[in-house]
């Protein structure tokens, strides 16, 4: 049920993204083709939510990250259209429970021993299908789009090293839509959705 | 034109901060271990999928049964009872007065505790290390090992090799009724 609200909310959020909505002319910020928002750098802290993490790991978690994106495009990729391209890089942490997997959970074998005649035992193995503490290392390409002076959506290509514990580092792949809100000053409500986190925080525009 | 006023040393200030990033990983990722979620008296099954590992809550006392996956196994306290079948790989690791009941796999390796009850049927390689007191038996299998801690006695029928080994190095001895044994026939 959450996963097909999830998938509803997506495809509202990237059709939002692609056809904005009719506004008053003043609204938008396209006429010049510039990002309303004279920045190199965005930093946003944030809390992430997560379901189904990659690796060997199970559940249902939260927790609190960063993101850095510096602008390497400003004019974006697509002339006359205020879009802007930057180069995104994040650390998010992420504890994870097991037991509050969409589908159940099964526990897992967390430590081999060699056994006799080439046989490897399990000998520990995880309570209620088990924590798990993530850290992410999402490295992304962020495209921006400025549609209003106050709205903005983004695409987030890329990919998500990720850290769990004895089974160290691995990789894969990484997608989210965002968009923000400004809220003051340089300030915006920044809010992302993919796979494997969705976030929500406030971005600072430096 | 270059002043060598503050001199940085890159080297070592990028070890140092990669090192601080491996210390934060080290702290904020890892895994929450325990001991399985199968209450102590009841039978617990695994099947279907790919790996299911089992383990007691209770520590002791437990059924853990799985079959039909790829790899699977259980991991249990005292007075356990143990079985899998039609996987590829079962493992099982019990403590005392144990009975581990595999067959129609392709490896089933297993650790148990005194007065440890083995049964390995049909299966590639059986291996086990059981401590005193124990009965292993390997029915129909390719190859067997079996690593007695203490006193035991083994079971072979259909299983070439079947290898003993005893404490201390001993040679385990043939008994008049086919097993062989650790210890005391």
């Amino acid at each position: 049920m959450l996963t097909r609200a999830f998938t509803a909310f997506a495809i509202a959020f990237a059709l939002a993204a692609i056809a904005p909505a009719p506004a008053r002319a003043s609204d938008f910020i396209i006429r010049y083709g510039r990002v309303p928002i004279g920045y190199t750098a965005e930093v946003e802290p944030h809390l992430v939510l997560g379901s189904a993490p990659p690796g060997p790991g199970y559940g249902s978690g939260a927790g609190l990250g960063i993101r850095a994106s510096f602008v390497v495009a400003p004019e974006g990729f697509i002339r006359g259209v205020n879009d802007s391209v930057a180069i995104g890089v994040g650390l998010d942490y992420t504890h994870y429970y097991g037991a509050y997997g969409f589908y159940g959970y099964r526990d897992q074998c967390v430590h081999f021993e060699p056994g006799p005649n080439g046989t490897a035992v399990c000998t520990d193995v995880t309570s209620n299908g088990g924590t798990y503490n993530y850290v992410f290392v999402p490295v992304v390409m962020q495209w921006n789009f400025w549609f209003t002076d106050r709205f903005s959506a983004f695409g987030e290509p890329g990919a998500n090293l990720f850290f769990l514990g004895n089974h160290g580092f691995n990789a894969g792949g990484a997608l989210y839509l965002g968009a923000r809100y400004r809220i003051a000053d340089r300030i915006t409500l920044t809010g992302r959705i993919g796979y494997p986190t969705v976030g929500f925080g406030v971005s600072f525009m430096m | 034109m270059f002043s060598p006023g503050v001199v940085y040393d890159a080297a070592p200030m990028a070890l140092t901060n990669t090192f601080a990033f491996a210390a934060l990983l080290a702290l904020l990722g890892g895994c929450g271990y325990g001991h399985g979620s199968c209450p102590a008296g009841a039978l617990c099954e695994c099947s279907e999928g790919t790996d299911c590992y089992q383990g007691c809550a209770d520590g002791d006392g437990c059924d853990l049964l799985c079959h039909n996956m790829v790899h699977c196994g259980g991991v249990c306290g005292d007075r356990c009872n143990l079985g899998c079948h039609d996987v590829n790989d079962c493992s099982s690791a019990c403590g005392d007065n144990c009975t581990i009941d595999c067959h129609n796999t392709v490896s089933c390796g297993a650790f148990c505790g005194a007065n440890c009850n083995y049964q390995c049927t049909s299966v590639d390689r059986c291996g086990v290390r059981a401590g005193p007191g124990s009965f292993i038996t390997c029915t129909s299998v390719t190859t067997c090992v079996v690593d007695c801690l203490g006193d035991c006695r083994v079971s072979c029928n259909d299983a070439n090799p079947c290898d003993v080994s005893c404490p201390g190095g001993a040679s385990p001895i043939s008994c008049a009724n086919g097993l062989i044994a650790c210890g005391a026939c």
